[in-house]
């Protein structure tokens, strides 16, 4: 069973199988960041004693995220066959897996852009308030701006996690290093295989951990 | 014009008021200092001029509108009259200096050319010319401040709260914030008030002040400046109501002298 494959072949493996991940984390991180920065503003924004209090929105939105939350991630993934099949057409492949990884992954990412939020000093929230400045003014000019290396690390910290996610979408086909690890490692016994996408999965993390540690300190230098 | 009607603010059912029927009237073009203890209902007071802070009775009368009825647009509007400055300053740290000058006027929607040079004139005006570029975090307490009041300036306000503004400064600096307060005063007729519960800072610019005492207040009025008539009625309440530690305390001892002190004199610490 155990039959070695030559390095030709395993590089090419990895090359699809990586460009598969990347193109999930990708594209799942762009979502994620689409949906999540909005409702995470407006989890801050709509609080009891919030710029804009409207506590029924927020209960019922604080809720949702929490049942998101609470889910392993493995049985989302399974759950949301049918809602990806509606959205996608399909449920193989990567383009597929971004749907349950979007999912899976906004929620904790809104809550990180509240807990960011939450983190800027209320007194600039107020000196603006105090220029005649709108709530408009106040997510634009204070919130977003002033929260911005909280709001990296946290990217960075959701990409990590997308990674994660993207390779156990390998559970039901979603391609890429997850997906390879299981058909080659798991069902095939082929250690080679194993240890390469091992590597690579571990490259990956530290690059993109080390390059958000990058940007949060270039912006917090002149701070 | 401000004045301020029966005044009254709570925060829930059974707990003592924080303002109580406070009322005072501030002529244009003061200095108005409102002292009192910490707790006293000062900052609440503060907050309830530009409706920063809701008061649960009363009116709050700028120049004949009551800010308590206005719409959230008008009052945007109104509070674009009022400059407001901080004890934590309150600057935006992602922005320089020049960039955070310019946020009231990107609120008031003036274009780019007209937003510079304002934003020059003002640096100017508070001594910065050479910090635009700065971010506040490279700044000192007192250039911050200065700031913070170009910046609460930048609008052409008839109107300039202060909130502790020199509470976290040291004496040197305080006095200068205090000079360009009172120059500002001067120069653009703006009428300034300003919570303390510093008395110096009342006593060195201020010439009308209101004691505030436990969310009431127990006495308004002007001022008299020179040393020999400080012996009003209100300068005496203002002294007698408020037990400054620092007009009549010996300066703090170190430890480490005392120590000594008392080693000469054959004292021995217990050994622990």
């Amino acid at each position: 069973m155990n039959r070695t494959i030559d390095w030709n072949e395993i590089f090419q493996l990895l090359l699809n199988a990586t460009g598969e991940t990347l193109y999930m984390v990708l594209l799942a991180g762009l979502f994620t960041l689409l949906i999540g920065l909005p409702l995470g503003v407006l989890l801050f924004v709509s609080r009891r004693r919030g710029l804009y209090p409207m506590p029924r929105l927020n209960s019922g939105l604080s809720a949702l995220v929490n049942l998101g939350r609470s889910l392993p991630f493995v049985v989302m993934l399974i759950a949301l066959i049918p809602l990806t099949r509606l959205i996608v057409g399909t449920t193989l492949g990567s383009t597929a897996a971004v749907v349950p990884i979007t999912i899976g992954a906004f929620p904790f990412f809104a809550r990180i852009v509240e807990n960011a939020m939450d983190d800027v000093d209320k007194g600039r929230i107020e000196a603006i308030l105090s220029m005649g400045g709108d709530i408009r003014h106040v997510i634009f000019k204070v919130l977003l701006p002033e929260a911005l290396p909280a709001l990296l690390a946290g990217i960075t910290l959701t990409l990590v996690m997308l990674i994660g996610f993207s390779s156990m979408a390998g559970v039901i086909g979603g391609g890429g290093l997850g997906d390879l690890a299981i058909r080659y490692g798991y069902q095939r016994f082929n250690n080679q295989v194993m240890v390469a996408t091992v590597i690579v999965l571990v490259i990956l993390v530290q690059g993109v951990q080390s390059l958000g540690d990058r940007l949060v300190r270039s912006l917090a230098h002149r701070r | 014009m401000i004045s301020v009607e029966q005044l009254s603010k709570n925060y829930g059912e059974g707990q003592a008021p924080v303002l109580d029927q406070v009322s005072l009237s501030i002529p244009d073009g003061a200095i108005y200092g409102i002292v009192g203890r910490s707790g006293a209902g000062k900052s609440t007071l503060l907050r309830c001029l530009n409706l920063l802070e809701r008061p649960s009775s009363g009116r709050v009368v700028i120049d004949g509108q009551d800010l308590t009825l206005l719409s959230d647009q008008a009052l945007r509007q109104q509070r674009q009259r009022i400059g407001m400055i901080f004890q934590g300053f309150n600057l935006l740290h992602s922005r320089n200096v020049f960039d955070n000058i310019a946020v009231p006027l990107e609120i008031a929607g003036l274009p780019k050319a007209a937003r510079q040079a304002r934003v020059r004139e003002l640096l100017d005006l508070v001594g910065l010319g050479d910090k635009a570029e700065a971010f506040p975090s490279q700044l000192s307490g007192g250039q911050k401040q200065r700031v913070g009041i170009a910046r609460a300036l930048a609008a052409r306000p008839a109107y300039l709260l202060s909130d502790e503004a020199t509470s976290a400064l040291d004496p040197e600096t305080t006095a200068s914030i205090l000079e360009l307060l009172r120059d500002i005063n001067r120069q653009l007729g703006l009428t300034i008030v300003l919570i303390t519960h510093e008395l110096d800072v009342v006593k060195s610019i201020c010439d009308h002040a209101a004691v505030l005492d436990q969310g009431r207040l127990l006495k308004s009025g002007p001022l008299e400046r020179l040393p020999a008539e400080r012996d009003s009625s209100l300068g005496r309440s203002l002294l007698s109501s408020y037990n400054l530690p620092f007009k009549s305390a010996v300066p703090a001892l170190k430890l480490a002298k005392v120590v000594d002190f008392l080693k000469q004199r054959g004292v021995r610490a217990e050994p622990s």
